[in-house]
């Protein structure tokens, strides 16, 4: 026993050295313009909250502030964390949230009012709380993608809205993801709800069903396992984002000229993504400079090749991957988070029966 | 003559204790706080009452039962030629078809697409079918039924066999009568271990099940991501509990009435290499079964890893290397972390786990129930733990987002293996050496080190093994911690695979963590195989 | 001194051990003898503190010993498979006990030594256990068993295991060093001739209760009832009536040796009372012989009567027809 008791110690202590070997490690500067020790800064954030390691430097420099980032999967479970947290809180900044489960955060009183003076350069569009109480980082728009060689080599023409993919000619080509377990499938559902109004999408999806939709259960499943673009699927429509043929070219490992995907404006629907300060956190001051540098023109420029959602900040110059290769939609579709809250279990109780049931 | 006598046989007190804390801190109080918080009564008895929850609850249940079976028809005669048959090749063997086990949910549903799928080596879509859902169940679990089944067939006295052959049994009355009644320990911990996977299954179902079959951990899933119910999800988890407890409850009962002490072989004297023509014929078919089953979906992984826009090439690889990926996947340093925290979680597992074995190879009434609660985590729903966790551990320490919390919360998992490893070798001592010991002055604590202890050593070292590689591919049930950014190689995959156009780089990342699991394997059986001579037990 | 006293122990529906007392005076070999199922082994398991009575008392030297554990009673048990820790060289066997007792590792050694030189075994000390021979497996676990000092030592069926030669080899042997060392010890077989050859006094057991208590001799020359006198062997045994010092058995009216009251008794004939005799009132052909070294132990057919187990100094010829007197001091009638 005293053995076992040796190596657990070796292993903690293997494990304190192992903190060196994070992807977000950087060496920090010791040489700082203020003479403060570094305030530890806890940030719960979701999976796919990523930056650049130069960017991370600069940012501890600028705010002096030691970044503890705490991953709580995808943004559902993020929330519920936090929330599930809220009288003990686990963190002082919260990144992640979207605009479809704003509502219920705002509601429970998790964050406390900021207005950073970087929203000026936000566009009015994207700040859904008057209050401040939340402030929007960055957007990302889910919209069908399509599959420009099978298009070509089918001679259909590319549907350019939603009521098009319920005509014949494109019967079997479209595979969304389930509301209930995927993001960009809720994200979709909600397009249907704002295009169609409260009353009339239910029967779109009925025409969908008939035209043969396919539902996969993530996005995982539908990109790389029936999206002609990505994988040997037959289905050359997917719900994606706007940033997905993007990050084709870029994540290609030989040079690509053009993304061998598109974008189709219509019907898509905005994701805004928010950072807030937790409500009585005691790092007020250091929280506040965190998200100051957040919606600085060096951390929004680095958010599209690392997160691969666009940056809130109107000034901020977009890679040229990004602007060779897609759109941002001029007039994506966009629903009242509070309606979002309130109706969530409703529209995908009827979103079942119409499409599964 | 199997009594229990009451004192050299005893576990030593504390044997119970330490497992017991260890179930309460980490699992019971954290699923107490996250039910009371969530639960309204009105909820529980709508949702009770509800047709769908039933109609969940009972294709969990079909779907797990036939998973079991067809994972013992499977594994079985995989099991009985790698204990029998020595052939060149067949420790790697052995190691490849471990690995499925450790890779995590979201490589295997991908190598399953790329076969199943639309557009897959099947020529048509099985995926999204029951089918696809059983047959990566039998890969998964296979390795299960190898090292519990396997490791025992493997120590089982021939002599016994040969008896009943000069009595005139055939092979088939010799395997029914004999074989199967002494190996049943080991056939039923291979079930209950295979049944409790494949219960409490969620990555697998997701992926494969399309959504026309949905188990109560991807209903959970739905109620917790989708509909923001914590409720509703809460209420599933208490049924799946249910489920499993009463599951369980039979199987430690039915446990209890198997005697068994065996003479137990040196592995080097039972195996020999295939002489005749008929048992060449059958090696050659069951080796052909498990390619089919095993070696198909991971070859579908290493050759879509090898995928370039031309033809194969190592560009995936090379490309995991470079600068543009950045810090999206680094293969060394998640490697390393993954390992880091696999030694961790073994430690712990052991530690906790070899107290509970102790405690529990006495066939006491009150080790039963140790025992059953000692196996609930592996069926208990990976969210709701989760999430439990995080509003318990918060006072007198916190917890919470410590990064012993990922090791703990494998461990968690690893236990129950750790436990079904080393029982049955616990209860195949005989009482007499234990109760020598104990005429001889040694103390009931002093007899488990002295005696049991070093009798057991080996099997500790295969339980360790399992540990290890348990960590090494869990990925659901830390999923749902808030954790400090330290990505595992599982990890590390679900992110490539969320990015368009990094599919072969996640298909390399798995490949390398196969790689790895295979080599941990194939040290783990080294060190756990005695050479020397054949020892009775 | 060993006490025990109204001891009673179930398992289930079988009464195991039924009101047995009995005192094991020092330094004796008590020899406990008995079938399959007669409740010696409980019996012995119970002083050991291995099961647990259910009535009655266990005490040493007056103390009681219920709620005192295996481990802690200083009593010696030399199992039936010997139970050699198969981890263990020969050595490190022996040294078990004066590991527990927490003894310094030099008088560690001597012991071993000592006690492996006692059996015979000397150099053994690095063997493996699982080379030894069934005779020296036999010896380890008897030094093991011994390097303690115990103030008892058990031995539960000790020759069981052995084959019959050995086994009457080491009988002998067993004897001998027993009484050398001079330790108290409690000897368990269901063997009579092992009972008969090592005990100083013998306890013969059935059904969980005495059947009788005495020396080898007492027991041998007089059993006390049919059931005793069956297990030891002698099977000629019949029912009959006692009228005048006479029995009226098949075999014809035998004179008793002792006068008794009259009655229906039990009446073993020894196989010696048969000392054939021409001139001899009973007569019957020979079936069957044995040699038993220095005697012959022969099955007779009388002409009527059951059949008869007599014992001849001379071969006999199969078939041949004897006839005998019956010595009457030979002839004893028993209680059921």
């Amino acid at each position: 026993m005293r053995k076992v008791r040796a190596w657990v110690m070796v292993a903690l202590v293997l494990v304190g050295c192992s903190r060196q070997t994070t992807t977000t490690s950087a060496p920090v500067t010791l040489l700082t313009s203020t003479s403060a020790p570094p305030v530890t800064l806890r940030l719960l954030t979701h999976d796919s909250f990523l930056i650049s390691e130069s960017v991370q430097a600069a940012l501890e420099q600028a705010t002096g502030v030691d970044l503890q980032v705490l991953k709580g999967g995808d943004a559902g479970l993020m929330v519920t964390q936090a929330l599930l947290t809220k009288d003990n809180p686990i963190a002082d900044v919260v990144y992640g949230i979207d605009n479809t489960m704003l509502t219920r955060a705002l509601e429970a009183g998790l964050f406390e009012p900021y207005t950073p003076p970087g929203l000026t350069d936000v566009p009015d569009a994207l700040e859904l709380d008057p209050e401040h109480r939340v402030t929007p980082i960055d957007f990302g728009d889910v919209c069908l993608n399509y599959h420009k060689a099978a298009f070509k080599d089918s001679g259909l023409s590319v549907p350019d809205s939603l009521e098009a993919l319920t005509l014949p000619e494109y019967k079997d080509l479209l595979v969304v993801e389930d509301p209930a377990t995927s993001s960009p499938g809720m994200a979709f559902l909600l397009a249907t709800v704002a295009h169609f109004g409260e009353d009339q999408w239910e029967g779109y999806w009925r025409k969908l069903r008939a035209n043969g939709v396919e539902v996969a259960t993530d996005w995982t499943t539908a990109y790389y396992g029936s999206f002609s673009g990505a994988s040997d699927g037959d289905r050359p429509l997917v719900v994606s984002y706007a940033s997905s043929p993007p990050a084709q070219v870029h994540f290609a490992t030989e040079a690509l000229a053009e993304a061998p995907t598109g974008v189709i404006t219509d019907g898509c629907f905005r994701q805004i993504e928010f950072a807030g300060i937790v409500a009585e956190t005691p790092e007020r001051e250091a929280a506040e400079r965190l998200l100051d540098f957040m919606l600085s023109l060096e951390f929004q420029e680095d958010i599209p090749l690392q997160m691969f959602v666009f940056p809130a900040n109107a000034r901020a110059k977009l890679p040229e991957v990004f602007t060779a290769h897609t759109v941002i939609p001029e007039r994506p579709l966009i629903i009242d988070p509070a309606l979002i809250e309130a109706n969530r279990a409703f529209w995908l109780q009827r979103w079942n029966q119409a499409v599964l049931g | 003559m199997n009594r229990v006598h009451r004192f050299a046989n005893r576990a030593p007190r504390w044997a119970a204790v330490i497992p017991v804390a260890f179930l309460v801190v980490f699992f019971f109080y954290p699923l107490q706080a996250i039910l009371a918080e969530s639960l309204r009564g009105g909820e529980i008895l709508s949702r009770l009452g509800s047709s769908t929850t039933w109609r969940v609850v009972r294709f969990t249940f079909l779907q797990a039962t036939i998973s079991t079976v067809a994972t013992l028809a499977a594994g079985l005669p995989l099991a009985y030629l790698f204990s029998h048959y020595r052939f060149p090749g067949r420790r790697l063997l052995r190691a490849v078809a471990t690995v499925p086990f450790v890779l995590p949910t979201v490589v295997v549903g991908s190598a399953f697409l790329a076969l199943l799928g639309p557009g897959g080596w099947l020529g048509r879509d099985a995926s999204g079918s029951l089918f696809a859902i059983i047959a990566a169940h039998v890969f998964y679990n296979t390795a299960v039924v190898l090292r519990t089944v396997g490791t025992l067939w493997e120590r089982l006295d021939p002599q016994l066999g040969e008896a009943a052959r000069a009595l005139g049994a055939g092979p088939l009355r010799r395997t029914w009568s004999v074989t199967l009644p002494l190996l049943r320990p080991a056939l039923a911990a291979a079930a209950s271990l295979v049944f409790l996977f494949s219960f409490s299954s969620f990555g697998v179902i997701l992926i494969l099940g399309g959504l026309r079959y949905a188990t109560l951990e991807v209903e959970i899933y739905r109620q917790t991501f989708g509909f923001l119910d914590l409720g509703a999800a809460s209420v599933l988890a208490l049924i799946q509990l249910g489920v499993v407890a009463v599951t369980l409850l039979t199987y430690v009962r039915y446990q209890r009435r198997t005697a068994t002490q065996v003479t137990l072989r040196s592995p080097i004297d039972v195996a020999r290499p295939p002489d005749s023509l008929r048992a060449r014929g059958m090696v050659a078919a069951i080796l052909g079964m498990a390619g089919i089953l095993i070696g198909l979906p991971l070859a579908a992984l290493v050759i879509r890893s090898f995928q370039g826009q031309a033809g194969l090439s190592l560009q995936a690889y090379r490309a995991l290397d470079d600068a543009h990926f950045g810090d999206l996947a680094t293969p060394v340093q998640s490697a390393t972390n993954s390992l880091v925290i696999a030694v961790v979680a073994t430690l712990i597992a052991l530690g906790v786990g070899i107290p509970a074995a102790i405690a529990v190879a006495p066939r006491a009434k009150a080790a039963e129930l140790l025992d059953t609660l000692i196996m609930l985590p592996l069926g208990a729903s990976a969210v709701t733990l989760g999430f439990g966790l995080l509003l318990a551990l918060d006072s007198p320490i916190d917890l919470r987002t410590s990064r012993l919390l990922v090791p703990i919360g494998h461990a968690l998992v690893a236990i129950p293996f750790v436990v079904r490893l080393v029982v049955p070798v616990l209860r195949s001592i005989r009482t007499s050496l234990r109760e020598a010991a104990a005429m001889l002055g040694a103390s009931p604590a002093a007899v488990m080190r002295k005696v049991d202890l070093p009798l057991v050593g080996r099997g500790l070292g295969a339980a360790a093994g399992f540990a290890f590689l348990v960590s090494m591919g869990e990925f659901g049930a830390t999923l749902f911690l808030a954790r400090p950014d330290t990505p595992t190689l599982p990890l590390s995959i679900a992110r490539l695979l969320s990015r368009p156009g990094a599919f072969p780089e996640a298909m390399a990342m798995g490949t390398i963590l196969a790689a790895i699991a295979a080599s941990a394997i194939l040290v783990i059986d080294r060190v756990a195989e005695p050479n020397g001579p054949s020892r009775e037990f | 001194m060993l006490e025990v006293t109204e001891l009673s122990k179930r398992f289930g529906t079988t009464l195991a051990l039924d009101g047995l007392s009995l005192a094991v005076p020092e330094p004796t070999v008590l020899g406990m003898l008995g079938p399959s199922g007669c409740g010696k082994t409980t019996l012995l398991r119970s002083i050991a503190g291995l099961e647990l009575p259910d009535a009655g008392r266990v005490a040493w030297d007056g103390e009681d010993l219920a709620g005192v554990p295996p481990h802690q009673r200083g009593f010696g048990l030399m199992f039936q498979d010997y139970a050699l820790f198969p981890h263990r060289d020969v050595g490190r066997n022996v040294a078990f006990g004066l590991e527990m007792a927490g003894q310094p590792k030099h008088q560690i050694q001597r012991r071993v030594a000592e006690a492996l030189e006692l059996v015979g075994l000397m150099g053994f000390d690095r063997r493996r256990v699982a080379t030894l021979s069934g005779g020296e497996t036999q010896r380890v676990a008897l030094a093991r068993a011994l390097a303690p000092a115990p103030r008892l030592l058990m031995l539960d069926e000790p020759l069981g295991s052995l084959d019959r030669n050995l086994a009457e080899r080491l009988m002998g042997e067993l004897k001998q060093l027993l009484g050398r060392v001079g330790i108290t010890s409690i000897y368990v077989t269901h063997d009579q001739e092992e009972a008969l050859a090592v005990s100083d006094r013998l306890l013969v057991m059935r059904a969980g209760k005495l059947a009788q208590e005495g020396t080898p001799e007492e027991v041998w020359e007089h059993p006390a009832n049919a059931w005793v006198a069956s297990f030891l062997g002698l099977t000629n045994l019949v029912e009959a009536a006692v009228a005048d010092g006479v029995a009226h058995t098949p075999w014809g009216p035998l004179q008793l040796g002792e006068p008794v009251a009259a009655g229906t008794y039990q009446i073993l004939v020894r196989p010696e009372a048969f000392i054939p005799d021409q001139g001899g009132g009973l007569e019957g052909t020979v079936d069957s012989f044995t040699f038993r070294g220095d005697h012959f132990l022969a099955r007779i057919t009388p002409a009527r009567g059951p059949t008869m187990q007599a014992r001849l100094a001379d071969r006999p010829r199969p078939g041949e027809t004897l006839r005998f007197r019956v010595d009457p001091a030979r002839v004893q009638p028993l209680a059921d």
